[in-house]
């Protein structure tokens, strides 16, 4: 068990950037997401860790090693990949057993661990079997067993539940945090998954463009985001933004645009003040936007609806508000058609707005 | 080439016999072949040669394509361009330097002078060859047993080798059988009959001057393209899954 610390690392391919200036202490035991979309370095990050990427700079500790120059049979680290990498010509059980063989380790002791492992996994019965007559659950569990037999310092995962069909992922993530908290070793867990990375990861590190967004606890970043990246990552459905106007006196502030008159909420007048007759960029989460009623209200969103789709538990509701096409998630129970005018009650206190040059957030 | 092992010479020449049908088989162009030729003599040359530089460009080409494909050196796309060229160059070009370095280095008419020329082209295509196989082989794989602690010899030997076996075996029957058939470098470095392999042989010691004498050639060329033949629909399995470099899971 140990914390992974990285300061100030570095990838360049040529004079492409992958990764740049990554800076992040993983705490011992702790499960960390790396989340972001395709290109964004997280797998590379994650590979530099794991010594399968040279760095160009910077430095990695694992524990208290710095591990920038050694091979990846030293670091005492073990991956999970995408593909599951098994072996395909060795048995389940030669899979698992492989990297306990390299390390010279009794036999006994082998096929202790090993069916230890397997029965933890659910997976002592294809022990003699090889990858190719499992089905893609099963291997991606033979790929876990295969790293945790081996009872490393860190895992790391690369996006391993990608493959497989959305049931089987749902119930994979949920036995993977179960794991986790028995095994109790610092995990690192690469996914463009938001959803995935929301409920696995005791923090969550969100990347772009080879560098850091934010770092923090789920609940933090889905009501704390720093920039309107993060902010649209983050959550599902994604976060409405409608360009707005700060407008009023000191202690009245409210924000306008077409179909939108609110009042800003006291907290955040103090960081609004300064755009006070200025543009900002609205942002407000489907789930904040609740339908008010078919007349208009005080604190109320004229809407026109556009597309109505029921998901079950909510009804989804393509409108436009002015000329912005917006999402807004309302009760299932709501009586609606397209094309019809709807007042939608936004949720003041989680109104959040962003600066719309530099796109970071105006945080009370 | 069956027909005319088992005819005799004078039912051979009557041309207003049906040529593809046998009146009365005769064994005697084998018997002449095997008794009065050192036929079998050749045949194990030739078998010699082959095995030889089969197994020495199998070993050679395992590592270079494994270098160029997985250890991405500088150049190292430039030196697999390189080697597939080399396989371009026509043996008529190359057979005079290369009788020049054969004399040099004193192995002139000898198996061995043959055991090693074979595999300056049988190289080039094995390491072509074997290059696509291990492309199709993932990466993860190999990352994987690093991560477990294997070094790189070990992964190629416990990794690679078993899982590249078919595209081994394609390359390895493809060397075999330009080495069984090659021509040109065997009548070149190749003088006393003793030592000479099958496709030299037959032609030198069964033409005398303008006289063919087609039962013996016909004889031979047979049981000269048994083996090969044997070797094919033996491996013949692994052989078309080689060539299309598919690794199934």
């Amino acid at each position: 068990m140990a914390q992974v610390v990285l300061k100030q690392v570095c990838k360049a391919f040529g004079k492409v950037k992958a990764v740049d200036d990554f800076s992040l202490t993983i705490r011992d035991r702790e499960f960390m997401v790396f989340v972001g979309p395709s290109g964004c370095g997280k797998t590379t990050t994650l590979r530099m860790i794991a010594g399968l990427e040279e760095i160009t700079s910077g430095e990695i500790f694992i524990g208290d090693r710095p591990v920038n120059r050694l091979p990846p049979k030293e670091r005492n680290v073990a991956m999970v990949f995408q593909n599951y990498a098994l072996y395909p010509h060795m048995t389940v059980f030669e899979n698992m057993a492989f990297g306990l063989r390299l390390k010279k380790m009794e036999k006994e002791e082998i096929q202790r661990r090993v069916n230890q492992t397997a029965e933890i996994l659910g997976i002592s019965e294809f022990l003699k079997r090889k990858p190719r007559e499992l089905s893609g659950g099963q291997r991606q569990r033979v790929a876990l067993g295969r790293a945790i037999v081996r009872t490393p310092q860190v895992y790391l995962f690369d996006e391993p539940l990608s493959n497989l069909d959305a049931k089987l992922r749902i119930q994979m993530r949920l036995e993977l945090k179960k794991l986790h908290q028995n095994i109790q070793t610092t995990s690192i867990y690469v996914t463009h998954d938001q959803i995935e990375a929301m409920t696995m990861g005791d923090r969550i590190v969100v990347m772009k463009d080879g560098l850091i967004q934010q770092v923090g606890e789920p609940l933090e970043l889905y009501f704390r985001p720093v920039n309107r990246f993060v902010a649209s990552f983050i959550g599902s459905p994604t976060m409405n933004f409608i360009p707005a106007r700060v407008e009023g006196s000191d202690q009245n502030l409210t924000v306008r645009a077409e179909g939108v008159n609110l009042p800003i909420p006291l907290l955040k007048i103090p960081a609004l003040t300064p755009y006070r007759n200025r543009e900002v960029l609205m942002g407000l989460r489907p789930d904040d936007l609740p339908a008010g009623g078919y007349q208009e209200e005080k604190e109320t969103i004229k809407a026109w609806v556009l597309v109505v789709q029921p998901v079950g538990n909510q009804i989804f509701l393509d409108v436009k508000v002015g000329s912005h096409n917006v999402l807004a998630a309302v009760d299932a129970q709501t009586e609606i058609k397209p094309h019809q005018e709807i007042f939608l009650k936004p949720n003041l206190k989680n109104l959040h707005f962003f600066d719309p040059e530099t796109e970071q957030a105006i945080l009370g | 080439m069956l027909v005319t092992t088992f005819k005799s010479d004078k039912e051979l020449y009557n041309l207003s016999l049906n040529p593809f049908f046998i009146r009365t088989w005769t064994f005697s162009n084998v018997k002449h072949l095997l008794l009065e030729t050192p036929f079998l003599r050749w045949l194990c040359n030739t078998l010699v040669v082959s095995i030889l530089s089969a197994f020495i460009s199998l070993a050679t080409s395992l590592l270079a394509a494994y270098g160029i494909q997985r250890i991405r050196f500088r150049g190292s796309n430039l030196m697999g361009i390189g080697i597939f060229f080399c396989y371009l160059v026509p043996p008529t070009i190359l057979f005079i330097p290369l009788a020049t370095l054969v004399f040099k280095l004193r192995i002139w008419d000898s198996l061995m002078s043959l055991s090693l020329i074979y595999p300056t082209f049988l190289i080039p295509f094995c390491t072509w060859l074997l290059m696509g196989y291990f492309k199709s082989i993932p990466k993860e794989l190999e990352e994987c047993a690093m991560m477990d602690g294997a070094g790189r010899l070990w992964v190629f030997w416990r990794v690679i080798i078993p899982l590249s076996l078919p595209g081994i075996l394609s390359a390895g029957i493809f060397a075999f059988t330009l080495s069984w058939n090659e021509y040109l470098y065997a009548l070149t470095f190749i003088s006393s009959s003793a030592k000479k392999t099958v496709s030299v042989g037959l032609v030198t010691e069964l033409v005398r001057g303008d006289v063919y004498h087609w039962g013996p050639l016909m004889a031979g060329a047979l049981l000269g393209s048994v083996p090969v033949a044997l070797i094919y629909s033996f491996f013949v399995e692994h052989y078309v899954a080689g060539m299309t470099g598919a690794l199934k899971e």
